[in-house]
């Protein structure tokens, strides 16, 4: 029963990687209210539409990670991590968002894993808690669950 | 090929074919005989039987064919999935695009590390709840 998990991966990042070019353009936006110097050029833009967009499909897509019934959950949830944390490291830096100097990259990783750790935490946990209703709905219903 | 019809006011319905090989007029007239008795009717490889609804723990599409996956085995059906999803009753609900499922056969619901829902089935089959189908779930369970 293998699944096509690589047409899914695609598949979702084709449907949100355009949410990456807009949220882009809207703090573009806001640096030209807030900057009066503030010029972008051209190919800047351009880099910047383009790396985002990739940026979006990546994360829509490495959703599909967590259901790959092969892989184990430590597994899944490290790659989940990487996968993220490889390709918004790279997209800052193309983009010149991010200085090359590795103390500038230290505190940038130490907030990226933090963020990402306080998002899943808050994330699972509340989807946690909605299995656990959902168990015992299920059995208050009258479809008694059991283990396989 | 010979062919006899008797028609009987208190008798059964009932259609029997006995042939040498499945033919393409058989597979023409099991999917007459399909289209007009809403039944599930699940094949593995050339042998078929009607499936009970009770005994199926799920349907789900791959390769776009659509199975029932019971306890033990693994049928294919000649249906597409919204017509599965017509044909069941309410013990069934879709779950995510390509999976319907059979409330008395789910062994538990369980969370997944990248915030979806995981659904284990009594045979060990596993599937997931697609956000767009969430609601519906929780509506159907009397969570909302």
């Amino acid at each position: 029963m293998k699944r096509t998990y690589g047409k899914i991966f695609l598949r979702r990042g084709l449907m949100f990687g355009g949410f990456g070019p807009i949220i882009m353009g809207l703090v573009y936006l806001a640096l030209d209210n807030q900057y009066a110097d503030f010029a972008p050029t051209g190919s800047a833009v351009f880099l910047g539409i383009l790396s985002t967009y990739l940026l979006a499909f990546v994360q829509a897509g490495v959703s599909v990670f967590n259901q790959i019934k092969e892989w184990s959950t430590i597994k899944s949830l490290l790659y989940h991590f990487l996968t993220l944390y490889s390709s918004y490291t790279v997209c800052y830096l193309v983009n010149a968002w991010l200085e090359f100097q590795v103390e500038v990259i230290a505190i940038f990783t130490a907030a990226f894993t933090a963020i990402y750790l306080i998002i899943w935490g808050i994330v699972y946990f509340s989807v946690k808690s909605v299995s656990k209703k959902m168990n015992k709905k299920l059995q208050e219903n009258g479809f008694p669950a059991g283990e396989p | 090929m010979k062919y006899t019809i008797t028609i009987d006011p208190n008798g059964e319905e009932e259609v029997l074919i006995y042939a040498r090989e499945k033919t393409e007029l058989i597979e023409k007239l099991e999917m007459l005989l399909q289209e007009s008795t809403p039944q599930l009717i699940g094949y593995i490889d050339t042998a078929f039987r009607i499936l009970e609804e009770d005994e199926v723990c799920c349907f789900i599409v791959e390769d776009n064919k659509v199975f029932a996956l019971t306890d033990t085995q693994r049928y294919q059906l000649k249906l597409r999935l919204y017509q599965v999803e017509a044909l069941v009753g309410s013990n069934f609900i879709k779950i995510n695009q390509s999976a319907i499922a059979n409330l008395k056969k789910i062994g538990k619901f369980d969370s997944t590390i990248g915030g979806t829902i995981k659904v284990v089935f009594k045979n060990g089959h596993v599937e997931y709840v697609s956000r767009r189908n969430i609601q519906r779930l929780k509506e159907r369970l009397g969570l909302i």
